[in-house]
């Protein structure tokens, strides 16, 4: 019989998993097979009259759109140096001519980016990719990519370039597909993609809609389904400069949009990667219009990491930049349930968090802000920094809680010492309560001997 | 008419009212005759405070601006605030912050110090303070000179403080016992007060001890108070706090709230027994009146809640880890150039003329989503 169940011939040490899965080159039907056709070597565009430099060109660019297997890396090397060389040439084609950008060309150009560009992003080697700790894989086809993009970029910003007949071929699928491609784990792609996707939102007043609710909808499928994707902070970045470019009065979208989509991004686990970018947009959307300040507070509040110290230390950040642009008037609006969070932050035990919102005290304008509200600002923080005073573990940080107490104390002395007092009053209070408690528990222990005493001596004396 | 400084007054007969009891009174005071003992006690603290008195007085003649490189009144005030602070954080009793201050006024008046000095100074005379409260309670110090250096940021170190502390009490040559400063002034003035009201069955006057000792922190630290007579500075206070009382007082009498009794007429005798306090001080009428005005401004401008003129600047020393990102933006490193909203964008290429059809606002099709809620997805 066979020796016990197959459960128990199962090792889980066996080394066979911990051996390296070689990379087995997959072929694919993307790329041709070298049985096929080789690239022609045609003549160079500089050479040929300028009367058949449209055909030549258009020729040119359909030999660009041959893709080659770049995961093998000895496959086809005379024709991807063709190519190489051609998609090379046509790039100082375009920058140097004048009048190569005849209206036949756009539709060519078009179809040999989306030739190129347009590809299924393969699932990441690295199934627990973490993008702020491990190295991204780089795209393998590179060299050919990075010559289309260059290529693509000097094509929109062309003194030439017409949007009335770009706007034929550079279409809303074909936005579509770029916009995917914002998922590419190669830092390098999604910099031009980014470049070019602002280059077009400028050009084409009529895409614009459909590019911002195509964000839109990569957003939230980002921050309430997947909670992946690559390319959030570069489409940040062109947001921050189309709110940027906002007209005001601010249409009701925008602040929609404000509200649904940029302030749930908090949420995400991954916010490092993409904070910066998205706290200059809502910092751009408060200059714009301050009446959003509140909402804006309120959502970050709301949203306020609880159990994640790096987080919050990239909130108060945050909160410290919109305290710098805010007006008087709207910081007294939120004044209260912001210096509420404040006074727990400052009572956290993470060094680095206490820290931070501690140096909000350094900073001018702030301090300025408090003063004038300090009726209401002191008793919310003074329980907090007299606690920590006496309790905190860091040194760091009681030095940095006496200078508040003490700009707090030549801000308003007499609330200082009211405050002061109070706080002592009802620390006496609580020790007198305990004490009391501890009283009664030892009455009610010794109620308990002296019970247990009388039953042992005798059951006639026992009650 | 000045008549020799006693508690017996042409209505003697209701000041020695005996068995009478006044919360006020001392502990166990039950008898005349223990009253009697304490009053002579009482008389001879007094006697012996006014024959001590100049020694402990200072006579500060400071400008109000720095030009000559000469320490200020505002780099004073901002020792005495210091010293406020230290006290609070170290929870010290106030004591400790009055001798501190004088120790501190007295230096400045006999030698004159650059105002580079002052922080050690300061942190020194704090230092002294809590060595003779600790000598006289018997007790010992809860603070360290380390921690008194490091908490107030002066910029030196413990050994400088020790050094700083011996020159002074040389200076100031001071003796074994402790210096008598206007908080022992403040709660003799007081006791006799309140043992006077006492006398004249005056129950509903207080004068709490706490709120009395608050003030005079407010007043010390202000360098307009600093060349007034002790005595003088604490009767003003003293007295100051009774009129707080009094009129509290007709107010709810004349609100019919309270107890229902009108501020009896013997109240007003308390101003005779201040009278005979003055004369038995010495104290002119000049000199009173003046140090009830300083004080006077000084409580108001502490009512007034208002913020103090001068701000220490004071050291915020982060971790590296907190330095490196304070602000989520310090990361950016450009940015895209501006897309101007129903415009034509302006990229890095030079501009080109626009054309029309291109900034037509029709074309422009605002299909954000303007419901609460939101599609996910959105099929164009």
């Amino acid at each position: 019989m066979s020796s016990g169940t197959f459960v128990d011939r199962i090792d889980p040490f066996a080394k066979r998993s911990l051996k390296k899965k070689t990379k087995k080159s997959q072929g694919s039907s993307r790329y041709r097979n070298t049985q096929d056709v080789e690239l022609q070597v045609l003549p160079l565009l500089k050479d040929v009259p300028s009367s058949e430099q449209e055909e030549l060109f258009i020729r040119k660019l359909r030999q660009c759109c041959v893709a080659f297997d770049f995961m093998d890396p000895v496959a086809d090397l005379k024709g991807k140096e063709i190519k190489r060389a051609t998609l090379n040439e046509l790039v100082e084609y375009i920058t140097a001519g004048r009048g190569v950008l005849t209206e036949p060309v756009y539709p060519e150009i078009i179809k040999m980016i989306s030739a190129n560009l347009f590809r299924t992003l393969p699932p990441s080697d690295n199934p627990d990719f973490d993008p702020e700790e491990d190295d991204p894989t780089l795209e393998a086809s590179w060299p050919h990519l990075q010559l289309v993009y260059e290529f693509f970029l000097r094509f929109l910003e062309s003194t030439d370039f017409q949007p009335t007949i770009g706007k034929k071929v550079i279409d809303q699928k074909f936005v579509l597909q770029l916009l995917d491609l914002f998922d590419s784990e190669d830092p390098r792609e999604r910099d031009f993609l980014k470049t070019v996707l602002h280059r077009i939102y400028g050009k084409f007043l009529g895409l614009r809609a459909f590019i911002r609710k195509q964000i839109n909808n990569i957003f939230l499928r980002f921050v309430y389904e997947t909670e992946h994707f690559n390319g959030v902070g570069e489409l940040l970045e062109i947001l921050g400069s189309i709110i940027n470019g906002f007209a005001l009065p601010l249409k009701s979208e925008h602040k929609q949009f404000l509200v649904k989509v940029l302030l749930p991004l908090h949420k995400v686990k991954c916010l490092s990667l993409y904070h910066a970018q998205l706290a200059y947009c809502v910092v751009q959307f408060l200059e714009k219009d301050a009446t959003l300040t509140e909402p804006v507070v309120r959502g970050l509040l709301k949203f306020w990491p609880k159990t994640c110290s790096q987080k919050e230390v990239m909130f108060l950040g945050e909160i410290e930049e919109i305290l710098d642009v805010i007006e008087p008037a709207q910081f007294a609006k939120i004044q209260e349930q912001l210096f509420r969070q404040i006074a727990k932050c400052v009572s956290s035990p993470h060094f680095q968090v206490a820290e931070r919102a501690l140096y909000y005290w350094n900073n001018e304008y702030i301090l300025s802000l408090m003063e004038e509200n300090n009726q209401v600002i002191m008793p919310i923080m003074f329980p907090a920094l007299y606690r920590m005073s006496k309790e905190h573990w860091n040194q760091t940080i009681v030095t940095l809680v006496y200078n508040v107490l003490k700009t707090f104390m030549e801000m308003n002395s007499k609330l200082f010492d009211e405050l002061t007092a109070s706080y002592k009053a009802e620390r006496q209070k609580e020790k007198k309560r305990e004490k009391e408690r501890d009283e009664l528990w030892k009455r009610l222990g010794e109620m308990e001997i002296g019970h247990k005493r009388q039953q042992a001596a005798g059951g006639a004396l026992a009650k | 008419m000045r008549c020799r400084f006693t508690l017996r007054s042409r209505r003697s007969s209701t000041m020695l009212r005996s068995g009478a009891r006044h919360p006020d009174a001392d502990e166990g005071a039950s008898t005349s005759g223990e009253r009697d003992c304490r009053t002579r006690q009482l008389h001879a603290t007094l006697a012996e405070y006014l024959q001590l008195e100049h020694k402990f007085q200072p006579k500060l003649c400071l400008p109000a601006n720095g030009e000559n490189g000469e320490v200020t009144t505002g780099a004073r005030d901002g020792a005495a605030h210091v010293l406020r602070c230290l006290k609070v954080w170290f929870d010290l009793p106030a004591d400790v912050l009055i001798s501190a201050i004088n120790l501190f006024d007295r230096f400045l008046t006999k030698m004159k110090v650059r105002p580079c000095h002052i922080p050690c100074i300061t942190v020194s005379c704090m230092n002294i303070a809590m060595d003779e409260h600790a000598a006289v309670t018997k007790t010992s110090r809860k603070v360290t000179v380390e921690e008194l250096v490091s908490v107030s940021q002066s910029a030196c170190t413990a050994g400088d403080v020790a050094r700083m502390s011996r020159v002074i009490a040389d200076k100031l040559s001071l003796a074994e016992r402790c210096s008598v400063t206007a908080i022992h002034w403040l709660r003799l003035l007081r006791t006799l007060v309140a043992r006077a009201a006492a006398e004249l069955q005056l129950r509903a006057l207080v004068l709490p001890e706490s709120e009395l000792i608050n003030l005079l922190e407010i007043a010390v630290c202000d360098a307009g108070c600093v060349n007034s007579r002790t005595s003088e500075l604490a009767l003003v206070l003293v007295y100051h706090q009774l009129e707080k009382e009094l009129v509290e007082l007709s107010r709810a009498a004349a609100e019919g709230a309270g107890e229902g009794q009108a501020v009896p007429e013997d109240a007003y005798y308390l101003y005779e027994f201040a009278a005979q306090l003055q004369a038995h001080c010495h104290m002119t009428d000049a000199s009173l009146v003046s140090a009830r005005n300083l004080v006077r401004g000084v409580i108001s401008r502490y009512e007034a809640r208002q913020a103090a003129p001068q701000r220490q600047r004071l050291v915020w020393r982060l971790s590296e880890r907190t330095l490196k990102v304070l602000r989520p933006t310090d990361r950016l490193t450009s940015l895209l150039p501006t897309i101007e909203e129903q415009h034509f964008a302006v990229d890095v290429t030079p501009k080109r003329t626009r054309s029309g059809s291109e900034s037509s606002e029709s074309e422009e099709t605002s299909d954000w989503p303007r419901s609460p809620v939101l599609p996910v997805y959105c099929d164009n």
